[in-house]
């Protein structure tokens, strides 16, 4: 199974976050088709109406659209893509930057430790 | 019904063919013997009429284990299928295997004849066709009613739970021989059959045992008054299949 | 939404013994509701008054709001705690079982089941083991086009790789306007694919939810949930 389901959490927002990261890492391209809601149901192993809701919600955001007759396709506007990209970005620096705070890092002493650890990074 | 026919046939296949076989090769054994041993013609002829008779009631067995079976069965009891149907398929294989047994009885009768036309079977033989015929009448509704006296027996038994039910089942027939040989002593003042002593057979097997000469009114009377019963009975068991019986 | 299942003041007693205590209940198409609840809950003698195998002592039941008998036997698919095949069968005997008396089975979705079970056509009954046997059990009720399915504990008895595949056919085989009613007590391997969950308790339904809303409102699974409830 390509997701680890927390049964504590909501599925369908989990879900979500799935193709989001899809989309983000380039698994899924905008104007990908993606799969039906039986097929990703049977795959995952979610119930279909959990799926359904899903889509729904990701249609509402404006990542997702469905053509009539064609099935649900990635939006191929990058500005919707652009967005996710920076909201995902935001809620993982802000649970980052929680959780410096909750080991007693100060704000200078956060972008110091990042800057050393991308520079680290990139020398590899 | 066909349809249930068929699986009641298939589950007890194996066990009809083999015993089938069985009969067959015992009926042989004894026709074998009676000839080679020089036998006296009565035994061989005793030997026969038993072993089709145990055939006969192995088939009544047959019949109500596998009405019984069909009632608790959840794979039967789920079925799109009439409650009707569920009384009348073994009924009708328990029918179609005796026309069975009856041919091969009949066969044999035959051959007897043929291989030793000196014997007398003058005993097995109706004196005329029309006794002949009121015979097979007054048989096959003696053993329907017989058959239907024990489905309902075992359907009343079956309303109550595992340990109740073979004694509930069992005194409910005993009780409705008795209820109905009464009623019908009662009724139609029928000697021939009393009511303490009466066998598993129902009365109406007593127009055969007078019926050399006339059929007496009466006689029919009785009969009509199992039919009654004999409705009344399914209907009952309708009406419990429908909405009492628990799988 | 359309109502499939409808149970009205249903009680069902064995003897002395009380089953189920005035139930009112109404399932809906389109929905796979949990019916959860610890052993001698209720969860099978439910499950049996609306398949038609056993009859309510007072109440009604109603199965697409007709009462129950031949119609909604017939639309109505029951996988229950032991099996609807016998045992001089084959597999492919228990299929054509099926489709002599079942005019909703669909041979080709049992081949298609059957080969994604693995299961062998010639296989015979008495000779697979319980899990290959909830298997055929499983097949012979999902391959019906029925309104209702009802299915008892369908992962059970097995393991779990074979639990990941009952559940792959009960999404990938189910019928979208049926409404699915799956008994169970290892909810965690399941609750996944419910919509709603319906606990018994004593013979009563003491609660009834949407389960996104349990995690969504709770923060819990399913299971956390059922096992606060039933420990009380």
């Amino acid at each position: 199974m390509p997701i680890e389901f927390d049964n504590n959490q909501p599925i369908y927002i989990q879900i979500m976050n799935y193709i989001k990261q899809q989309i983000i890492s380039g698994k899924l391209n905008p104007g990908d088709k993606i799969d039906s809601v039986r097929e990703l149901a049977v795959e995952l192993q979610i119930n279909p109406n959990t799926i359904q809701r899903t889509f729904q919600e990701l249609e509402r955001e404006g990542i997702v659209e469905t053509r009539r007759g064609l099935g649900r396709y990635v939006t191929s506007e990058e500005v919707a893509i652009v967005s996710i990209k920076k909201e995902m970005a935001a809620d993982l620096l802000g649970r980052f930057i929680q959780g410096m705070r909750d080991l007693g890092f100060k704000q200078d002493d956060i972008v110091t430790i990042v800057s050393e650890a991308v520079s680290k990074e990139e020398q590899k | 019904m066909i349809n249930l026919l068929k699986y009641d046939w298939k589950r007890n296949a194996n066990l009809i063919m083999g015993s089938a076989a069985a009969l067959i090769i015992f009926q042989v054994a004894i026709s074998f013997f009676g000839v080679t041993r020089n036998w006296p013609s009565a035994l061989p002829l005793t030997f026969m009429f038993m072993g089709y008779c145990f055939a006969a009631l192995m088939l009544i067995i047959f019949s109500f284990k596998t009405f019984s079976h069909n009632l608790k069965s959840y794979g039967r009891r789920l079925l799109p299928v009439a409650s009707w149907k569920t009384i009348a398929s073994p009924l009708l294989l328990q029918f179609v295997l005796s026309a069975g047994l009856s041919g091969l009885v009949l066969l044999h009768i035959w051959l007897f004849k043929w291989l030793s036309p000196s014997a007398s079977l003058d005993a097995l033989v109706p004196p005329t066709l029309k006794t002949g015929v009121l015979f097979f009448i007054l048989i096959f509704w003696m053993v329907l009613f017989l058959m239907l006296l024990l489905y309902f027996s075992i359907t009343v038994g079956n309303l109550f739970n595992k340990k109740l039910m073979p004694w509930v089942a069992i005194a409910v027939f005993v009780l409705l021989q008795f209820v109905i040989s009464y009623a019908e002593k009662f009724l139609f003042n029928d000697d021939l059959f009393g009511a303490v002593d009466s066998e598993l057979s129902s009365s109406s097997m007593s127009i055969f045992m007078s019926s050399t000469g006339d059929i007496s009114v009466g006689n029919w009377g009785v009969m009509a008054f199992e039919i009654v019963i004999g409705a009344i009975l399914v209907n009952i068991m309708l009406y419990l299949l429908n909405k009492k019986l628990d799988a | 939404m359309k109502k499939i299942v409808e149970l009205q003041a249903v009680t069902k007693n064995y003897g002395s013994r009380k089953a189920l205590h005035n139930i009112n209940l109404n399932l809906e198409a389109g929905k796979i509701i949990g019916l959860l609840g610890s052993n001698g809950s209720g969860k099978s003698t439910l499950m049996k008054l609306a398949a038609g195998l056993i009859q309510p002592t007072s109440g009604t039941i109603r199965i697409c709001g007709e009462p129950i008998g031949i119609g909604t036997k017939a639309v109505t698919s029951f996988m229950p705690d032991q099996p609807v095949t016998e045992s001089w069968m084959r597999v492919k005997d228990a299929l054509r079982f099926f489709s002599d008396f079942y005019k909703d089975f669909d041979q080709e979705k049992a081949g298609s089941m059957l080969d994604f079970l693995k299961l062998d056509r010639n296989d015979r009954i008495s000779s697979l083991s319980k899990g290959m046997n909830e298997r055929l059990q499983l097949t012979l009720a999902m391959s019906r086009q029925a309104k209702l399915y009802l299915l008892d504990e369908p992962i059970g008895g097995v393991d779990p790789v074979a639990r990941g595949k009952i559940l792959d056919a009960i999404v990938k085989f189910y019928n979208e306007d049926s409404c699915v009613l799956i008994s169970t007590h290892l909810i965690t391997d399941i609750e996944r694919i419910f919509d709603e969950v319906l606990f018994i308790q004593n013979g009563e339904v003491s609660l009834r939810q949407d389960v996104e809303s349990i995690r969504s409102k709770h923060g819990k699974s399913v299971d956390e949930l059922f096992r606060e409830v039933f420990s009380e």
